[in-house]
């Protein structure tokens, strides 16, 4: 891996009373790279300070080297953008406005090729306000990929989009990733999407970067031990578990799963016991497996939240 | 395409002016045996001129000259030497159009062999103004032209094309 | 230079086809034209003469000319006062309500380049519809020719105009970043400012630098009152200073803005 794609020290920016980053410190390998927090996170002002959009209170962020407060349109001219909820001129028909924009950048894929890209191709002749959600959003992916960027900056790119167009975007972020080495900052909420991309991701709360590095490590790290129960009535298994031996935590997950916590030496002995408690309750128990997705991650992340400094 | 447009825009514009109702300008004032009294006005195009006076029994004879004629009048004094556009002598009123060949200042001048007349005259443009309909009308032609021949060229081109593609 | 210059091709296309499309433009066209015709192609004024007052056809010409070019222009004043304010409105403050703003600035674009453009714009499509109605209705209305130094002063005193009532909004376009709060702002103030400079003891000077139109017209139709040449070139000046002022202000404001 190089140098840093995105690099951000110290950054902070307040808006009136709200604090939405908090001396956020962040490097971004080349790769594809998962930014995840929830609703109010920071993200979003995030991406806007790093296409120089707005300027932090303090600290500095650059984007393949450029400083983004002095270098944005250097910064604009290498990266392409889809910001979530685009918004694009009404009246224009969506070929001569992706020819416009192609024409923003010195080298650039064809427009046709875009839309050829994304399966626009046949919405060529349409007006950009007539589109329906979903060929909205995908007219927003071609043109992120418009003037051959280093970087794309995507915030929730797959929303909008139904199961088959989304998985046709992943196969092309993954694709142009290692064909062309376009990097991707990917900020999502769907975070299987993300763990079936990203190489590396961070985890943004209130502001403040929570945990960042590679996906499978992060998973490794905070899952470890931790398993989900998938029965018929989860409420009441937990109560029914309750005071297992070496059953070191247990908290419900949905109507129907129960992540628990045991070392691995006592894993059988606590899924004997727990499956005993459940037929005892009759509550059905439909399978135990490991809780190490990216998502159980993240809640774990979320749960210890900010590591004292 | 978007020219074409604005060239038709022009066009209708041109149209609906050349419709447009004119306001009346009065002039007139004392004529006496032996001088004249004139009117002059600006026009584009042919006007409704009504000439009327005090006295219904006396004859007067009206006149209308370009600005170099009624410039010529004023420094001889009399009608002499100008050459007019249109005469109409011995008439005791007038009410009719007064075509003019090109926009400009005119003069309707008038004489009589009464001792004194008192003059009214009333001028107003004739509508529709040719010049400007036929300026309208003409745009709109163009670009209609244009614009058929446009369609013509593309639908040929397309079927050239078609036809290669088969 | 080849980059900027396919930037510029790109963008003006893109500012023509979201904000300038069918039929806006072609509305300015005909109700410019319409306004320069509409008082001008009746007969209008005439001059009575007989051999005891040859003088009355001398002075027709001039004066007939100067009222013709004063009657085309002067509803040009009110038009452009309410169509200018709405027009930089709509350009600039409702991309910052509608968002496309930020889509715009995504692309490599500066945005003193992205304001002045969308500025220039404003200023030269109402300027040459009026501009070209004016010689227009000159050529088709008119009938006789008026002074071309009157003509010149007054062209330049409309294009003033615009760029000094566009500067007063595309500020209030920057700071309230609300189409309909500048739009409206652009009208009030101007007519405000209008109002205050009509009022008994108000410098000559600053009342021509506010209208400078008005200030031209009053000029060329001359008589009692009317300003010297002087006194309406140093309005003009004093105009364009001032939207210059503005417009610096506005891209000064608009670089430090939050998209």
């Amino acid at each position: 891996m190089g140098e840093s794609v995105v690099s951000v020290r110290g950054l902070t920016k307040h808006f009136g009373d709200i604090c939405a980053l908090d001396s956020v410190n962040l490097e971004v390998k080349p790769g594809i790279f998962g930014f995840i927090g929830p609703n109010g996170a920071g993200k979003t002002t995030l991406l806007r300070i790093l296409l120089g959009l707005i300027r932090p209170n303090n600290g500095s962020a650059e984007v393949l080297g450029f400083d983004t407060s002095s270098d944005s349109l250097a910064i604009r001219e290498r990266v392409g953008v889809l910001h979530e909820r685009p918004v694009f001129p009404g009246p224009i028909r969506v070929l001569e406005y992706v020819r416009d924009v192609v024409r923003f950048y010195g080298d650039s894929q064809s427009a046709e090729q875009l839309l050829k890209t994304v399966g626009m191709q046949d919405a060529a002749n349409r007006r950009m306000d007539q589109l329906s959600a979903g060929m909205y959003q995908r007219i927003g992916i071609a043109l992120a990929f418009a003037g051959n960027p280093r970087l794309i900056f995507l915030d929730e790119p797959t929303s909008n989009l139904d199961i088959e167009s989304r998985d046709r975007m992943l196969d092309l972020i993954v694709e142009e990733n290692k064909e062309s080495g376009v990097s991707f900052f990917i900020s999502s909420h769907i975070l299987s999407e993300l763990e079936r991309v990203c190489h590396n991701v961070a985890f943004i709360n209130q502001g403040r970067i929570l945990e960042d590095g590679p996906v499978q490590e992060l998973i490794g790290k905070y899952t470890a031990g931790r398993y989900r129960v998938r029965s018929s009535d989860a409420n009441r298994l937990l109560n029914g578990i309750k005071g297992i031996s070496h059953l070191d935590a247990a908290e419900i997950r949905g109507s129907t799963s129960v992540i628990i916590s045991a070392r691995e030496e006592h894993l059988e002995e606590v899924i004997a016991d727990i499956r005993r408690a459940a037929n005892s309750a009759s509550i059905k128990v439909y399978g135990v497996e490991p809780a190490c997705t990216l998502e159980d991650t993240f809640r774990e992340v979320m749960r210890l939240g900010p590591a004292e400094e | 395409m978007r020219i074409a447009r604005i060239v038709l825009v022009y066009g209708l514009v041109f149209v609906i002016l050349s419709f447009l109702p004119g306001t009346v300008a009065y002039g007139g004032g004392g004529a006496s045996e032996g001088s004249y009294v004139g009117t002059t006005f600006r026009a584009l195009n042919d006007i409704w001129v009504e000439v009327d006076t005090d006295n219904e029994t006396c004859h007067f004879s009206l006149y209308l000259l370009d600005y170099e004629n009624t410039n010529k009048a004023l420094q001889d004094g009399n009608l002499g030497d100008t050459e007019f556009l249109v005469a109409h002598t011995d008439i005791v009123a007038f009410s009719g159009v007064i075509r003019i060949p090109y926009s400009g200042v005119y003069s309707l001048v008038l004489t009589t062999q009464a001792d004194f007349l008192w003059v009214h005259i009333r001028v107003t443009a004739v509508v529709p103004r040719i010049q400007l309909l036929v300026a309208g009308g003409g745009l709109i032609l163009v670009v209609v032209v244009v614009m058929g021949l446009r369609i013509v060229i593309l639908r040929s081109k397309a079927k050239a094309t078609h036809q290669i593609g088969r | 230079m080849v980059q900027q210059k396919s930037r510029t091709r790109a963008f003006l296309s893109l500012e023509i086809k979201s904000f300038y499309r069918f039929p806006i433009v072609e509305c300015f066209v005909g109700v410019f034209t319409l306004l320069a015709f509409l008082n001008v192609l009746s007969v209008g004024s005439v001059t009575d003469f007989d051999v005891e007052s040859p003088e009355n056809l001398a002075g027709f010409l001039q004066s007939a000319a100067s009222a013709l070019l004063y009657l085309s222009v002067f509803p040009f004043m009110y038009l452009l006062v309410l169509l200018v304010p709405v027009l930089v409105s709509l350009v600039i403050a409702k991309p910052f309500e509608d968002g496309t703003i930020r889509t715009i600035l995504t692309h490599p674009i500066k945005r003193s380049f992205l304001l002045l453009t969308k500025i220039l714009i404003t200023v030269v499509l109402p300027g040459t519809a009026a501009t070209v109605a004016l010689l227009l209705a000159i050529q088709f209305g008119f009938g006789i020719q008026p002074s071309v130094s009157q003509v010149a002063l007054l062209v330049g005193s409309i294009w003033v105009f615009i760029l000094s009532v566009a500067s007063v909004t595309t500020l209030l376009s920057v700071i309230s970043k609300k189409a309909a709060t500048s739009a409206t702002g652009g009208v009030v103030l101007w007519y405000s400012m209008v109002l205050l400079a009509d009022l008994y003891g108000f410098p000559e000077t600053a009342r021509h630098v506010i209208n400078p139109l008005s200030a031209a017209l009053a000029y060329v139709l001359g008589g009692d009152g009317a300003p010297l040449l002087a006194d309406v070139l140093v309005g003009l000046l004093g105009a364009l200073s001032m939207a210059f002022v503005f417009i610096v202000v506005s891209i000064a404001l608009f670089e430090r803005s939050e998209i």
